[in-house]
């Protein structure tokens, strides 16, 4: 199911698949940080409260209170009393060996993986630098957008 | 708040035990599955929670009150869609509703009005000519203008087909969310009741065997693949195991406890489950012995 909500006064759609074997709450929290990685909510932003996504997204207020809480354990959001909640600034709370020594083991799983499908490593190569291409595309096009723009870029560059 | 907390329920049916040692637990706001096999012991224990049956031993409270001792405005708030419900065939469903909208001082009229409408039923038609759908759909039009706080349905999804039983279940969580009607619904559709329900208890031979947020659930319910003794040996010293098969060579474990961090050193894979798989990964054994369906 697709659902659209208002998040820093953009317009973004999330996907939830209430059939899966991942839980609807780290469904969300994995969307929402691929947005703020992206670029499409932007540092500062505000998010909607829990009750108001709770809402657009038809779930339990307790589903979206534990995407809140994961997110803000994660450093991707903050909650100031009283104001509401607020897409964090970009981090730098991890020195560069600690990030690295966070990535590993994924990492690791992932060439596992390639190898376990008889993937060559130059065609793993080239798709993770597609990847990395798509997400920071999407970054240097929200850059250029004016601080709460509506959301009319998509589908610009095709 | 909890609306419904039920502790170690027992219930006999002529010497037999029909529900033995049930604990439910439903937060206000939360819509609760009562999830189990035919026969497993749902409806009893509704029967129970309801003040329909009194319990042989434990406690049962509805708002934190003996449900025998509720006041009538907080009964009237209660709305049960039982499973096998019926008016006289000759009676119209027009005459039907003006009966049970007169139990009801806050019967909303235009709530009706639109549910009617919605589910396309005839109102001057008599009971005994409809499918067991127009019914369903009758009785749930009734429960939800009766406006409650609590609503129970056992196996609404029964009966009907793919087309209705969405249009019922967008009804649900439209109750959830714009009127935070607390629910418990009983069910073996597994797969439609997932796209509603927050919690979930399993019910097996009259017993709770897992009881937990759907979310929580997930996290924690995970099936482990496995190929190598050592790692089979690692994975029953550090996990709790639900159940496990040996399949050509590869040994899968569904364990209750999973967490990433306790895979370190273990070369397997790990394979989620949506909520049937979990039920299957509880019940499995016991419905397939039983000859039962899911």
């Amino acid at each position: 199911m697709l659902y659209l909500c208002t998040v820093g006064g953009r317009t973004i759609y999330l996907k939830i698949d209430h059939n899966a074997g991942i839980p609807v709450s780290a469904q969300i929290a994995e969307q929402i940080t691929y947005q703020v990685v992206s670029g499409t909510l932007a540092p500062g932003a505000k998010i909607p409260s829990v009750r108001g996504l709770a809402s657009d997204l038809s779930l339990n207020p307790t589903t979206v209170a534990r995407v809140y809480q994961q997110l803000e354990s994660d450093g991707i959001i903050y909650t100031q009393r009283g104001r509401g909640t607020f897409i964090a600034p970009h981090r730098t709370a991890y020195t560069s060996a600690e990030q690295q020594r966070r990535l590993a083991p994924l990492i690791r799983n992932l060439v596992v993986e390639a190898g376990k499908l008889g993937l060559d490593f130059d065609t793993l190569n080239r798709l993770i630098n597609e990847e990395i291409t798509a997400i920071t595309d999407d970054t240097s096009a929200h850059q250029n957008d004016a601080p709460g723009a509506a959301d009319t870029n998509q589908g610009d560059e095709a | 708040m909890n609306i419904i907390e039920a502790q170690k329920l027992v219930r006999y049916y002529s010497g037999v035990r029909g529900v033995s040692k049930l604990d439910l637990t439903v937060p206000q706001g939360s819509v609760m599955g009562l999830l189990g096999t035919n026969g497993s012991g749902k409806t009893t224990a509704i029967k129970l929670i309801l003040g329909q049956l009194v319990p042989n031993e434990g406690a049962v409270t509805l708002w934190g009150e003996d449900p025998l001792d509720l006041k009538p405005e907080r009964r009237s708030r209660i709305a049960y869609v039982a499973d096998e419900v019926e008016l006289p065939g000759w009676m119209k469903l027009q005459e039907g509703m003006t009966l049970y909208a007169s139990y009801y001082p806050q019967w909303d009229a235009a709530e009706a009005d639109a549910l009617i409408k919605r589910f396309d039923l005839r109102m001057d038609r008599p009971f005994g000519t409809l499918s067991k759908g127009q019914k369903r759909r009758f009785f749930l039009m009734l429960a939800v203008a009766q406006q409650p706080e609590l609503l129970i349905l056992d196996e609404p999804a029964g009966g009907l087909d793919a087309v209705v039983r969405r249009s019922f279940l967008d009804l649900l969580m439209e109750l959830r969310n714009k009127r935070e009607v607390t629910m418990l619904i009983s069910s073996h559709i597994l797969s439609d009741v997932e796209r509603v329900i927050d919690r979930v208890a399993f019910v097996n031979e009259g017993r709770t065997t897992l009881e937990d947020d759907l979310d929580l659930i997930k996290e924690r319910v995970k099936r482990i693949c496995v190929s190598k003794d050592k790692d089979a040996s690692l994975m029953l010293e550090r996990f709790s195991i639900e159940s496990q098969h040996d399949i050509a060579g590869v040994t899968q474990f569904n364990v209750t406890d999973f967490s990433p961090d306790k895979m370190d050193g273990i070369d397997g894979t790990v394979e989620h489950l949506n909520l049937e798989e979990i039920f299957l990964a509880y019940n499995g054994d016991e419905a397939l012995e039983a000859g039962q369906q899911l």
